[in-house]
């Protein structure tokens, strides 16, 4: 329980009007029924005791002063995508950081500095504006800046940028106990231009989704590099469901291929990337194709169903590529860019496809919220970084061990996940998308659940491929032996370092999801018979 | 006559229960993205901040309203009623997903009337003044059509019948003026509506859906009585109100109720693109337009859908959904030389001479309510008084002072805002302009 002293004292630090523990205020944070229906959320998930918004990093810092000194639990929340962001205990403190909305730009020197409540759109429209840019993630332009680069930040043109976090410069982090840190060039300066500072480089510590899930204090402020691109207007077009932008079709293109088998497709994708080329480069799964024509759900599920077996080998003998060149500093960029892709192309006997010069999804706006419209329920089961020929390895099996589990995850016809590629070739990523129906049995949504938490994790062991981003989807991941005991332990040595009451993000994101396995029968049981 | 149809708060239990919180609703459309200022649609969560305020919170409050975990207390009926109704929720949300926020909101606020906790004491008072005097203001009824100019050239078997609306019969009357004036030299026949009562909008936005169904039933009987099938507005409310809360609360589609409503600039495009209208005097003025929510994202016709959701919540029969795409909002851009809310698609009338208009950043469906909306300027002026504030400062962005409308409420929000303000912006209709500019008459706008 917070106190009434405590709630003073905390009321005393962010006002009065930026407080509340009242149940109706407390139920908009809530965690449950909100259409990830996953075991996660629905054995862990609560409402909060209170919530408070504080306006900047010294408020913060101050609040979470208060909670490490009276051993309350918090859960920082900015803009709510994913339910680890939400309350795990109903005596848990939701710090509500949407107040905080800076955002500042230096062209010059080619980064912008956010606040917690500032989000991509917000970033990508201001950098745009600057001939700058960012990589919208594949969570979408709604997700916070800084919790996704804390995450991870993957977006398709991760072939081109790498990943979010390694374009962290200087940072404002608070820790667990509420003292305020400065990273890089901020620990000795004001300006945030450099991510590198003296002593140690801490900003490993502060990893989200492949760290701590957002449980090792609280990052406030964040300078992330931008990124330059040519400086022509995307012109937005038509309006909500149909609205996308016109590329400058001058200075950025969209080329899609057919390939003739799924061998040369992939060397298609790496010979792009030996060439150095491109911003962007994936395989378009063919669900993707329907989701896109479909005039309503109902539309799709109809068109889908129809003829299974000439769906399955449409599904599992149709190899699209995706290409997206950008001449960054001329036309004639994207000319050569062109012809060497074209060149590739017909060594590989890809025939190139017409497509329209639009985006909805990769530039300014991302999509993947569509993902729930399918069923109302969403979850994607790992994302794998590897060599590009591992990522395949591993669709494959993925498809095999899905159908085990079709139904009650939807219907895929063999689909073996999409994939691209990341750090100009230098690996592959892999990811399978699953959908269910929310409103299925009881039964249902728990075989649902053993696939997710421990016959996937488990798969990843047996293949043996390198990931590091299913630890969000299962335990499993991090403390199965095959996976190093070690990192675990590593791990749970720095949390009890930094945070040794486990009041940050509560309980921790090794020992939460830990629960959701032993505390749920069916999972300890497929766990008992599945993992070795 | 079916009546109440779809409009209890369970009948949208799906649309609160898979919302996935992606906040689609509270964003303006991210392709749209205007950066770090004017981010938001939602006036609700961009002034009060908690969760609970917007969209996606009130969806989950709802559902424990539904369980029977909470009940309306004072915070919940100030969330739930701190909120203008203006429909950027729902449009947001069907970028990406196929839910009803809107419809959640507005059956919440009829539970809450059931549950005899709503309406706000403001909203109870308006009601009364449209139970006892047929208007919002309590104005004596016999007053309603004092303004109309003698030299109206009414007719005695019109065609079109014009819908003045409360406000513009008592507070606004130069739209009123201007619309007929409009309408005189439209050369089309019509005449005032007879017996004219509120909409009932007021009514049906707190909740008072039985309240509002009375007005409506007035008002259609009228309109039989009458003879005409068309009705004009230059009133967003009253418009809104004739094409969706009519067939919604009657449980038909717009198309069913055997009239069509047409707002005033609609016609007046028509008639300029048929040659009747001749828009040929200067109104050198610089202007921006701000799209009232009735008229734009909330206007689309309404869809009953009686069915049933099966497995990923496929609808049986298929639920055709309102995506607020079909409202107002090329005509006014069409009078004032914009090149309509659609970018790239080029006016294909000459605007109204003299006048240069520029875009606000969010416009069309990703406007910005100016604050007025869902009973809050009754119940929470203050809260009006910032929506319309930000509004202004988003005109000031880009460096007019004279916002045009298309609904007098909206045009009223701004102009009491600014004079308590004494901020130099004003608001003007645009009837106003477009009369000035067909006649040379109008005064000084």
């Amino acid at each position: 329980m917070i106190s009434e002293e405590i709630y003073k004292e905390l009321e005393s630090i962010v006002g009065e009007k930026w407080i509340s523990n009242e149940p109706e205020m407390l139920q908009g944070y809530t965690n449950i029924d909100r259409g990830w229906d996953s075991a996660e959320a629905r054995m862990l998930g609560q409402n909060p005791a209170v919530v408070v918004l504080p306006a900047n990093t010294e408020e913060v810092s101050e609040v979470i002063k208060v909670a490490s000194r009276n051993n309350i639990g918090y859960t920082p929340v900015s803009t709510y995508f994913t339910p680890s962001a939400g309350a795990t205990s109903d005596d848990c403190l939701q710090v509500d950081l949407k107040r905080l909305t800076t955002l500042e730009v230096d062209a010059r020197n080619q980064n912008a500095t956010v606040g917690s409540g500032i989000v991509y759109a917000q970033l990508q429209a201001e950098a745009l504006k600057h001939g700058l840019y960012t990589a919208v993630p594949g969570g979408g332009s709604q997700v916070g800046v800084i919790p996704n680069h804390l995450c991870w930040g993957f977006s398709p043109l991760t072939y081109r940028v790498g990943m979010a976090n390694r374009r962290i410069l200087g940072l404002e982090w608070i820790l667990p106990d509420g003292e305020i840190v400065r990273l890089g060039s901020l620990a000795t300066g004001s300006n945030p231009f450099m991510g590198e500072g003296i002593g140690p480089d801490l900003r490993g510590l502060i990893r989200g989704s492949i760290g701590w899930n957002g449980s090792l204090g609280i990052v406030t402020k964040m300078t992330t590099k931008l990124l330059p691109i040519h400086n022509q207007k995307f012109n937005p077009l038509r309006i909500m469901k149909y609205s996308f932008l016109h590329f400058p079709e001058h200075r950025q293109r969209w080329y899609n291929f057919t390939c003739p088998s799924k061998s040369a497709m992939v060397e298609f994708m790496l010979d792009v990337a030996h060439a150095e080329i491109g911003a962007a480069m994936t395989r378009v799964p063919i669900a993707w194709r329907y989701l896109a024509k479909s005039t309503s759900k109902e539309d799709y599920w109809d068109k889908w169903a129809q003829d299974p077996d000439q769906k399955r080998k449409e599904v599992t003998e149709t190899y699209i590529l995706r290409f997206l060149l950008i001449g960054y500093t001329s036309e004639k960029q994207l000319e050569y860019e062109e012809k060497v892709l074209m060149k590739i192309a017909a060594k590989h006997k890809a025939e190139h496809r017409r497509t329209r010069q639009v985006d909805g999804s990769w530039m300014q706006s991302g999509d993947s919220v569509t993902m729930w419209w399918l069923t109302g329920a969403f979850m994607t089961v790992t994302g794998l970084i590897d060599a590009l020929d591992n990522c395949i390895k591993l669709g494959e099996e993925f498809a095999k061990l899905k159908a085990q589990y079709t139904p009650p995850l939807m219907e895929d016809y063999g689909d073996e996940g999409w994939y691209q590629m990341n750090d100009m070739g230098h690996s592959g990523y892999l990811e399978f998308l699953n959908d269910w129906d929310p409103l299925d049995s009881k039964q249902n949504l728990e075989k649902k659940d053993i696939y997710f938490q421990v016959a996937g994790p488990q798969l990843l062991v047996d293949v043996g491929v390198h990931h590091f981003f299913a630890q969000i989807v299962s335990p499993l991941s991090i403390d199965n032996p095959e996976f190093g005991p070690y990192y675990g332990d590593f791990a749970r040595k720095i949390k009890d370092a930094f945070d040794p009451n486990y009041l940050s993000n509560p309980p921790g994101f090794l020992d939460s999801l830990d629960e959701v396995i032993d505390g749920y029968p069916a999972l300890k049981k497929a766990k008992a018979k599945i993992c070795k | 006559m079916k009546q109440r149809q779809n409009l209890k708060l369970e009948d949208y239990k799906w649309d609160a229960e898979w919302c996935m919180g992606c906040r689609g609703c509270t964003w303006v459309d991210h392709i749209y993205a205007t950066g770090i200022q004017f981010p938001n649609k939602c006036p609700s969560l961009y002034r009060e901040k908690f969760d609970a305020y917007s969209p996606f919170g009130k969806n989950k409050i709802s559902l424990k309203i539904m369980d029977g975990g909470l009940t309306f207390t004072p915070r919940l009926l100030d969330i739930l009623y701190k909120c203008n109704m203006c429909g950027a929720c729902d449009v947001g949300c069907k970028r990406n997903l196929d839910f009803d926020p809107g419809m959640v909101l507005e059956t919440f606020r009829i539970r809450a009337v059931d549950a005899k906790a709503g309406p706000m004491p403001a909203h109870k008072a308006v009601n009364e003044n449209i139970k006892k005097k047929n208007n919002r203001y309590g104005l004596p009824h016999g007053k309603r059509k004092a303004w109309l100019p003698k030299s109206a050239k009414v007719s005695k078997k019109p065609d079109m019948l014009y819908f003045v609306g409360c406000n513009t019969s008592y507070k606004n009357k130069e739209i009123a003026k201007a619309t007929v004036g409009i309408l005189d030299k439209a050369k089309v026949k019509y005449n005032l509506f007879p017996q004219e009562v509120c909409c009932g909008h007021p009514m049906y936005d707190v909740g008072c859906v039985d309240d509002a169904l009375k007005q409506a039933k007035k008002n259609i009987a009228a309109l039989k009585k009458s003879g005409a099938d068309t009705i004009i507005t230059s009133c967003a409310e009253c418009y809104k109100t004739w094409k969706v809360d009519y067939p919604k609360m009657m449980d038909k589609r717009t198309d069913e109720m055997g009239y069509k409503v047409l707002h005033i600039t609609q016609l007046a495009v028509e008639k300029i693109k048929d040659g009747t209208l001749k828009p040929k005097h200067k109104v050198p003025m610089r202007v921006t337009y701000h799209d009232p929510c009735n008229l734009n994202r909330r206007s689309d016709d309404w869809i009953p859908w009686h069915g049933t959701r099966g497995k990923y919540g496929c609808t049986e029969p298929i639920k055709e959904y309102r995506r607020g795409v079909s409202g107002v909002t090329t005509e006014p851009r069409l009078l004032l030389g914009l090149p309509t809310g659609i970018p790239g698609f080029p006016p294909d009338i000459p605007g109204i001479p003299g006048i240069e208009a520029k875009e606000m950043r969010r416009m069309d469906v990703n406007t910005m309510c100016c604050g007025a909306g869902g009973g809050v300027a009754d119940a929470f002026p203050e809260f009006t008084r910032d929506t319309a504030n930000h509004r202004m400062d988003e005109a000031d962005d880009i460096g007019i002072e004279t916002i045009v409308s298309a609904c007098p409420y909206c045009i009223d929000t701004f102009n009491k805002t600014a004079k308590e303000g004494e901020r130099p912006v004003r608001a003007v209709d645009i009837t106003q302009i477009l009369y000035k500019s067909l006649t040379g008459k109008g005064g000084s706008l």
